[in-house]
């Protein structure tokens, strides 16, 4: 629920995005509430492997700090209440299957049927408004499928992550019925990412099901003849992404043609969002390319320059929208669109160092629990981190990994923190 | 871990964030420095705000800027003013790569100021949809 409604609240359509902005951080307060009600409900005893919460508790008491030098401190006490929130709801559901293992499968399941109706509501999006659902040909872009999503981008944020989690559940489903649901799934989370050209989600979609199957529990031949298959199929999405052209320069009407007038608003003539980069007069348009950074190179090297001003620091967690400005040519976003960058803008190297502490106690945490687990264990083990993976090669081409309200960042932390709890299953199976 | 290590390790992480507490502000306060000097310098080279050289305008929701033109570049200085008249950002465009001074994600730091009612007359007097 709360997954969908981050979407609506990330939608290219007003009804949506009024629905979702109204109700997006109410609902993660209420998942807060239900977790911990739950978790005292069932009054598990715990034993979860503690260094990703201790490492995630260190930079929340960072994000929290920060308020001290924040440019904008309501912008950072309103996003580090939010990140608290979704690290306490990790942490609740962790803690209930670390005595109650089937839960792991309980919040997999919910986040691919959350995926699968986003997208399929962005093909009812397609149905009633072609407009909305697809960002029309630019002299840049070819057309793209966003969906119910703002930009081409949005939705495979979440596709990305959720579509190992489909291939889980196929392996998982007992009826023909359910196989047959998990593919179709599969298939419409690859072709929507396929159709939104999102690069970024093709590449971290193909890890996160490399990921799933490296870890199989079958033999290394079989393995790699799987994930050979899996590039393979990567190609192909790679080679229909390309399809679509952008509007050709001769499409476009000149303007020139009328009679001179000066033109005094300098926006029209020279906008600030499109002035690095641009081409010259009468140069050809830049295009989009398979191997093109689309304006982000240039956005990244001007954050890591915006870094260097207050490099120890940062300017605030929670700010990265506020400081990060856009004035790329190509590049259409508020923010640098790399997660890692993100980070060191907001906290500086001092949360950069103490972010990747988490991730690399997540990624040990992982480790242990794909070395030691057997069975449904394992097999859920092998999906969260595997969306981790995804999650993680998402990061370097969005920014979305601590803002708790992004539509991915729920079920990449959610799968994060529930590694913690399946690692604590093995030193129990040990014992 | 034993009550008097928990205690040092508790004491050790507070003055870590006090020590980090003061670097933040040091380097906020000095990016606001460097970023007002820089604003001062492209504000001195405007000259007077109502100069014949003054070209353009544009109009953004955070701020309003005035483009003077300089050896045949109608857009080589600008000044962008907020509402309070603060001036929040200023760029350079007569060299190779235009030379940017931002406090734009916080104006409540920008100290070089300018009449905010002579920038409103300016903007009307280029036409701006004011």
């Amino acid at each position: 629920m709360l997954v969908l409604n981050l979407a609506f609240a990330s939608s290219i359509n007003n009804s949506f995005l009024l629905l979702g902005r109204a109700f997006r951080f109410w609902l993660l307060l209420e998942l807060v509430i239900v977790t911990w009600a739950y978790f005292a409900w069932r009054a598990p005893r715990v034993r979860l492997a503690g260094a990703p919460f201790a490492a995630l508790g260190g930079f929340l008491v960072l994000a929290f700090v920060s308020v001290f030098w924040s440019v904008r401190t309501h912008s950072t006490e309103k996003r580090a209440l939010a990140f608290l929130a979704l690290a306490l709801v990790g942490l609740a559901l962790a803690a209930v299957a670390d005595a109650r293992p089937e839960a792991v499968r309980r919040v997999l399941e919910a986040l691919v049927a959350a995926a699968a109706i986003v997208a399929l509501l962005g093909l009812y999006m397609l149905w009633v408004s072609h407009d909305q659902a697809v960002q029309s040909a630019s002299l840049q872009y070819p057309a793209r499928y966003r969906g119910i999503g703002q930009n081409p981008n949005t939705v495979p944020l979440l596709l990305a992550p959720a579509l190992p989690l489909a291939l889980w559940l196929w392996t998982r489903a007992r009826s023909r019925a359910g196989k047959a649901v998990a593919v179709c799934a599969a298939l419409l989370f690859d072709g929507s990412i396929v159709a939104s050209g999102s690069r970024g989600a093709l590449i971290a979609a193909l890890v996160g099901a490399a990921v799933w199957l490296l870890t199989l529990p079958r033999s290394w031949r079989l393995r790699l003849a799987l994930v050979a298959a899996a590039a393979a199929v990567f190609a192909a999405d790679v080679a229909i992404t390309q399809i679509p052209k952008p509007v050709s320069p001769s499409a476009v009407s000149h303007r020139q043609s009328g009679a001179h007038r000066v033109i005094r608003d300098a926006e029209l003539l020279l906008p600030l969002e499109d002035e690095i980069g641009r081409p010259g007069k009468n140069a050809p348009p830049i295009r989009r390319t398979l191997f093109g950074t689309s304006g982000r190179a240039r956005a990244w090297d001007a954050a890591v320059h915006q870094v260097a001003r207050r490099p120890v620091a940062g300017y605030g967690f929670g700010t990265e929208a506020q400081v990060f400005v856009d004035r790329y040519y190509g590049f259409d976003s508020t923010v640098p669109e790399n997660s890692y960058l993100g980070v060191a803008l907001q906290l500086g190297i001092v949360g950069l160092v103490a972010f990747l502490v988490v991730l690399a106690a997540v990624v040990w945490v992982a480790a242990v629990a794909l070395r030691r687990l057997s069975g449904a264990a394992l097999a859920a083990a092998r999906a969260c981190a595997a969306v981790v993976a995804a999650g993680l090669v998402l990061g370097m081409t969005q920014s979305y990994l601590t803002s708790a309200g992004n539509l991915a960042s729920p079920a990449v932390w959610l799968a994060a923190l529930l590694l913690p709890a399946l690692a604590a299953h093995t030193v129990r199976q040990s014992q | 871990m034993r009550r008097p290590a928990a205690l040092a390790v508790a004491a050790g992480a507070i003055v870590v964030l006090v020590v980090l507490v003061v670097v933040g502000r040091h380097e906020g306060s000095r990016h606001a420095r460097q970023e007002n000097g820089r604003i001062a310098e492209i504000r001195r080279l405007v000259g007077p705000l109502d100069s014949p050289s003054l070209d353009a305008f544009r109009l953004l929701p955070q701020f309003s800027c005035l483009l003077y033109k300089r050896h045949g570049n109608r857009f080589a200085l600008e000044l962008c003013v907020d509402g309070q008249g603060r001036v929040v950002e200023a760029i350079d465009r007569r060299g190779r790569t235009p030379r940017i001074a931002s406090l734009r994600e916080a104006p409540q730091d920008a100290t070089v100021r300018v009449d905010r009612a002579e920038v409103d007359r300016l903007l009307r007097k280029l036409g701006a949809p004011l």
